[in-house]
């Protein structure tokens, strides 16, 4: 889940440097160490409807960017839900069907067990500086930080989000803020890191909030605990077989 | 031609009984008049919303597209739609040809978020092939970018009405995400589920925008002048489409919704026969009465000379005018209940308020008689009458006449 790209808005650069860096320089810091071998943790997801909240706890290894696995365990209705990513496929396994589907198409689009990711957002997995054109418009502070802020415009066609303004911390090489854009230029959703730890070589994001912008009243808190990076998680575990298995 | 008015005179010699079996009959054949009438009236509206809303007579995609209904896929479409539209046209049996970007989307009000089905139309030649202006129950049709025209069902689970701004969410070809905001400028009651529940209609232009289409649809529908025999037109236009396009007519691409309608009338038939099953036990009852109250009767006559044929012959006359006068009735009951099918219809609306029957037709049906069936029907009729006759007759015409003189 982690090296998913929904990490990626908020990676991280372990040290800044003072001295004036084009834009690129500044995404690949950042995009080069969201990338971590692999990874293990636990994750509670607040999701907040109109007022509404709702908690759901899962559990999550990766490996490289291109492997994925988490599962439900909290609340009972819930438990058992996994999910499963290998290279661009998604795969959902529900305990009451008992068979893995897959999510592709314009399913991806939809919402992941009701927050506001999607699957798309989930199973994200590219560089943003393979899609991007990036722009270093301003330095800014957000929250008492001290930000670059970008802008990326897509520059190949296959991208999820058209265009993304990024607030990225000075020192830490966090995407502090990330605003997803649609082709229209209509703000999408929000991603903010409100929490980060520094993990082994790594600064860590453990918190985010993502927001979609086109619904009034709603947002998703993404908490991570327990967080090990660069461990070693079995292959099983990234297989059609662990994912439905009994 | 004597027995026949032997039997004549039979039959009315005995009223009260001529008119329980001939009633019996005809309350198993008028039900089975009107339920025909009943779906063929459903079929006829299914048809004509498919053609009116959906596909129009024919369809043109590009080869590989159409792989099951309901799936609207983005990577095979029609890449240039002017010049392949400009040659259908040439066509003299086509009226008019439309094209059309159906995609998926969801929208949103702000609050809640649905999935809908997109169809980008163009403003201008949707009306010389769909009724889809007609169908605009409150406020106007796609005039400009920015409008939206949505199902009334749609509405309805939306809190959404002639005037609200919503906001369409999509992916276009390459998989971004896009976004629209746009102004509800009517909403459709067509009587299409697949418009009424869950279409968001906007202008061909927008769509395409949106999903970085540059020019290409996903279909091109075009309306026949004939659409009784779209068999020759079909040919005549597969010449012109070229290898890489397919075309379809509206009956191929709703194969799925008259394979249902196929069940329906094999479930129809089922019950009708059971009707007639059950009135024709009460036939043969009769006439198994009417035979044994008359074996003196029978006795009489051979002893008179009477062949056994010739009675025979006499009571399967008797079965067939009853059977004809029960035919009758019921086919003048089941064409009047018809009729009243035909021109006021049956109110479906309560039973299906928040049903998808998965069958396009507006909730008041209304029938559509088949002279032919009534035809068969009377025919049935006549036909069980005078089989059910055989039966007890052969048994009485088996007795000595002395015996048959004094049976009681």
């Amino acid at each position: 889940m982690k090296t998913m790209k929904l990490m990626c808005y908020l990676a991280i650069a372990g040290f800044g440097s003072l001295s004036a860096e084009t834009a690129e320089e500044i995404i690949a810091k950042v995009d080069n160490n969201t990338v971590v071998t692999s990874s293990r943790y636990s994750a509670r997801m607040v999701i907040s409807i109109g007022g509404t909240i709702r908690e759901k706890e899962f559990n999550g290894y990766s490996e490289g960017k291109e492997l994925a696995y988490m599962e439900f365990t909290a609340p009972a209705r819930d438990r058992g839900t996994r999910f499963l990513k290998i290279k661009d496929e998604l795969w959902m396994y529900l305990p009451t069907v008992e068979r893995a589907t897959k999510i592709a198409g314009h399913m991806l689009r939809q919402s992941m067990m009701g927050s506001d990711f999607s699957y798309d957002d989930i199973a994200e997995n590219e560089e943003l500086v393979d899609l991007y054109n990036i722009e270093l418009l301003d330095a800014e502070t957000l929250d008492g930080r001290e930000c670059y802020v970008l802008e990326l415009t897509a520059k190949v066609a296959e991208v999820n989000y058209h265009s993304r303004k990024m607030w990225v911390d000075k020192e830490m090489y966090v995407a502090v803020k990330v605003e997803l854009y649609a082709k229209t230029g209509k703000l999408m959703k929000e991603v903010a890191t409100t929490e980060f730890r520094r993990i082994g070589r790594y600064t860590y994001p453990t918190s985010v909030r993502m927001v979609n912008k086109l619904r009034r009243d709603t947002y998703t808190e993404l908490t991570l605990s327990d967080v090990e990076l660069d461990v070693k998680v079995p292959d099983r575990v990234f297989t059609r077989a662990y994912l439905e298995r009994k | 031609m004597k027995i026949l008015n032997l039997a004549w005179r039979n039959v009315f010699r005995h009223t009260r009984r001529t008119i329980i079996t001939a009633a019996a009959i005809s309350v198993g054949l008028a039900s089975m008049i009107m339920m025909n009438t009943m779906m063929n009236g459903m079929d006829k509206m299914a048809s004509r919303n498919i053609i009116d809303y959906e596909t129009s007579h024919l369809e043109v995609f590009a080869r590989g597209y159409y792989r099951e209904e309901g799936f609207f896929p983005l990577d095979t479409i029609v890449e240039d739609p002017l010049s392949l539209t400009e040659e259908i046209k040439q066509i003299r049996g086509v009226s008019g040809v439309a094209p059309r970007v159906k995609f998926h989307a969801s929208i949103t009000n702000g609050i809640d978020e649905l999935p809908v089905l997109g169809v980008g139309i163009d403003i201008e030649e949707e009306r010389k092939v769909f009724d889809t202006p007609e169908a605009v129950v409150e406020g106007r049709y796609l005039e400009q970018n920015g409008d939206v025209l949505i199902g009334a069902g749609l509405a309805r689970d939306m809190d959404l009405e002639v005037g609200s701004f919503l906001t369409m969410i999509t992916r276009d070809r390459n998989g971004t995400y896009n976004a629209l905001d746009l102004a509800v400028a009517g909403i459709i009651n067509s009587g299409h589920p697949l418009f009424d529940r869950n279409a968001a209609v906007i202008a061909i232009e927008e769509a395409q925008e949106l999903l970085a289409m540059e020019g290409a649809v996903t279909e091109l529908s075009i309306r026949a002048r004939n659409e009784n025999d779209l068999a020759p037109l079909k040919r005549e236009l597969s010449a012109v489409i070229g290898e890489e396009h397919e075309l379809y007519t509206w009956k191929e691409l709703s194969a799925s919704v008259f394979e249902i309608s196929g069940f329906k009338r094999a479930a129809q038939f089922m019950i009708a026969l059971v009707v007639v099953i059950i009135s024709a036990v009460g036939i043969v009852n009769t006439m198994l009465m009417a035979v044994m109250e008359r074996i003196p009767e029978i006795g009489t006559l051979k002893a008179m000379g009477f062949r056994k044929s010739g009675i025979m012959k006499m009571f399967l006359y008797e079965g067939g005018i009853i059977g004809i006068f029960g035919s009758l009735l019921g086919c003048a009951v089941g064409i009047l209940v018809s009729l009243y099918l035909v021109y006021v219809g049956f109110d479906m609306s309560g039973m299906f308020e928040d049903m998808d029957i998965g069958y396009p037709i507006r909730m008041v049906i209304k029938g559509e008689i088949d002279p032919r069936m009534v035809f068969y029907v009377f025919l049935f009729g006549v036909l069980v009458s005078v089989a059910v006759t055989l039966w007890p007759v052969r048994k009485a015409t088996k007795l000595e006449p002395v015996d048959a003189l004094r049976h009681v």
